[in-house]
């Protein structure tokens, strides 16, 4: 059964980490809506579910079933930790099946664009390491 | 005081800007410590610059150390120091990030340092064994990069690894100051390395500089310096040296810090050249040096000017030198780490 996300899930961890980097490095913000709008991501992870709207200049991000999304994600809370301490690539998590992630290729391609672009923003936002170590030794899996 | 302490005090001290200096938001400063042990290699860099964000607060500085170990493979880390807890303080040459210290007192440095999240921590004394050279205001792209680098000390002290405790006495070590103003992403390169020999009684070692455009086509500055003992024997300059390069370094694991980077930058080939070669020069005297790579680590620092990365290969690799200097034959072989930049 899902539980109610608390401060730490991941739904929390993605909504603070964007409202940080709307702040930090509104350059990355600005690249991600306009590479992924108008567009929805499905996410699962373990067994917490999640989906992101893109819109021309805002993200959000809830918990549950998105209407109409143009990628699926599912994956593993550990797979984020391994592919935070470099013990996995996300290339290698598809091809180990450990990721999965589904969609035609056009939205893939922009999806993947728009995981770069997430994750060049996020190295430059002062805010986000805290956030990540919150989420690591504070957080446990959504049962 | 001994001379070599004395002036090392004089010029070696940290250069934070005041708040009126030209370019001082742009102002990045370190200092860098290399261990070349056979059997431990570190890289040590303590480094300041201003926090990234709109606006930080004046005063305020992003403390980074960055400790890399190479013994069974690479391993480290970069730890950033909140604000509060760095001292440093322009015309010392003390630094206090965290719990992390570096220190110049009783003529040597002093390094004590422990990783956040990996099981690394060293407490050594280094004793410079040469007079430092200085160089100011090299060019890096629209910038200006301050050098001044010691290239041959005796690092003494110890050195954990996991559960692997190495005990230096007196290991070849190198140090250098880097400060200026530029911003990473700027359209410049560098390729730089040391060597520095086993034997206490050899008494040459070398360091190569090259500050080029990003696409390393033209050299803003090329430089060949060669000590001999504690003093620096010659300088070779721009039209006097040339470069060859051949093969690339291919290791099935290439590990990249800090960790996070890695999914910025996955790619697990370089253009680093397996062997390097420096040859020098001007008149009777000349120099070769050989440099054959070993394997790369790899600092990812995100770029200020755009939200790409900059890639600072760290080579770990043995360096052959011959040569003749001033009538007298030069040769040394020894252990040296080389950056390229990507």
């Amino acid at each position: 059964m899902n539980s109610l996300p608390d401060e730490t899930s991941f739904v929390h961890y993605l909504q603070d980490s964007l409202t940080h980097m709307q702040g930090e490095c509104p350059p990355a913000y600005a690249q991600l809506c306009a590479l992924l709008a108008p567009r929805q991501v499905q996410l699962s992870v373990d067994r917490e579910e999640l989906w992101m709207a893109f819109e021309p200049a805002a993200i959000s991000v809830q918990s549950g079933q998105a209407a109409n999304a143009s990628v699926h994600i599912r994956l593993p809370r550990q797979v984020i930790l391994d592919m935070l301490d470099a013990k996995l690539t996300l290339q290698d998590g598809i091809l180990a099946g450990r990721v999965s992630l589904q969609g035609d290729l056009h939205h893939l391609t922009l999806f993947y664009e728009g995981w770069l672009t997430y994750l060049r923003g996020a190295v430059r936002c002062p805010s986000i390491p805290d956030l990540l170590e919150r989420y690591r030794y504070v957080s446990s899996p959504v049962e | 005081m001994e001379l070599i302490p004395k002036v090392i005090s004089l010029t070696d001290y940290v250069r934070l800007p005041t708040r009126l200096e030209a370019g001082a938001e742009q102002h990045k400063e370190w200092h860098h410590f290399c261990i070349v042990d056979p059997a431990v290699q570190v890289i040590v860099n303590l480094s300041l610059m201003r926090p990234p964000g709109s606006a930080p607060a004046a005063g305020d500085w992003a403390a980074r150390l960055a400790l890399l170990v190479r013994d069974t493979g690479w391993d480290g880390d970069l730890d950033t120091i909140p604000n509060r807890e760095v001292r440093a303080r322009r015309g010392s040459l003390d630094l206090q990030f965290g719990h992390n210290s570096l220190a110049f007192r009783d003529g040597c440095y002093h390094l004590s340092l422990s990783l956040e999240n990996r099981p690394i921590t060293l407490q050594l004394v280094l004793r410079p064994l040469t007079y430092p050279l200085i160089r100011r205001n090299t060019q890096i792209a629209e910038g200006k990069i301050n050098w001044v680098v010691v290239p041959r000390l005796a690092a003494s002290g110890t050195v954990i690894v996991d559960r692997r405790v190495y005990r230096l006495d007196e290991t070849p070590a190198y140090h250098d100051h880097n400060w200026g103003q530029w911003r990473w992403g700027d359209d410049f390169a560098w390729q730089w390395g040391f060597a520095l020999p086993a034997e206490a009684e050899n008494p040459w070692c070398v360091v190569f500089d090259r500050m080029t455009d990003r696409r390393r086509s033209t050299a803003l500055e090329l430089k060949l310096s060669l000590w001999k003992g504690d003093r620096l024997q010659r300088l070779f300059f721009q039209d006097e040296i040339r470069l060859e390069q051949s093969g690339f370094v291919v290791q099935p694991r290439l590990d990249k810090f800090p960790r996070p980077m890695s999914l910025l930058a996955p790619e697990r080939t370089t253009d680093v050249p397996r062997r390097f070669t420096v040859r020098a020069v001007r008149g009777d005297d000349w120099l070769d040096c050989c440099f054959t790579a070993e394997d790369i680590a790899q600092i990812v620092v995100p770029n200020e000017t755009n939200l790409g990365v900059t890639i600072i290969n760290e080579v770990g690799g043995m360096l052959r030198l011959t040569g003749r200097i001033k009538g007298e034959d030069a040769a040394m072989e020894g252990r040296g780490f080389f950056e390229f930049l990507t």
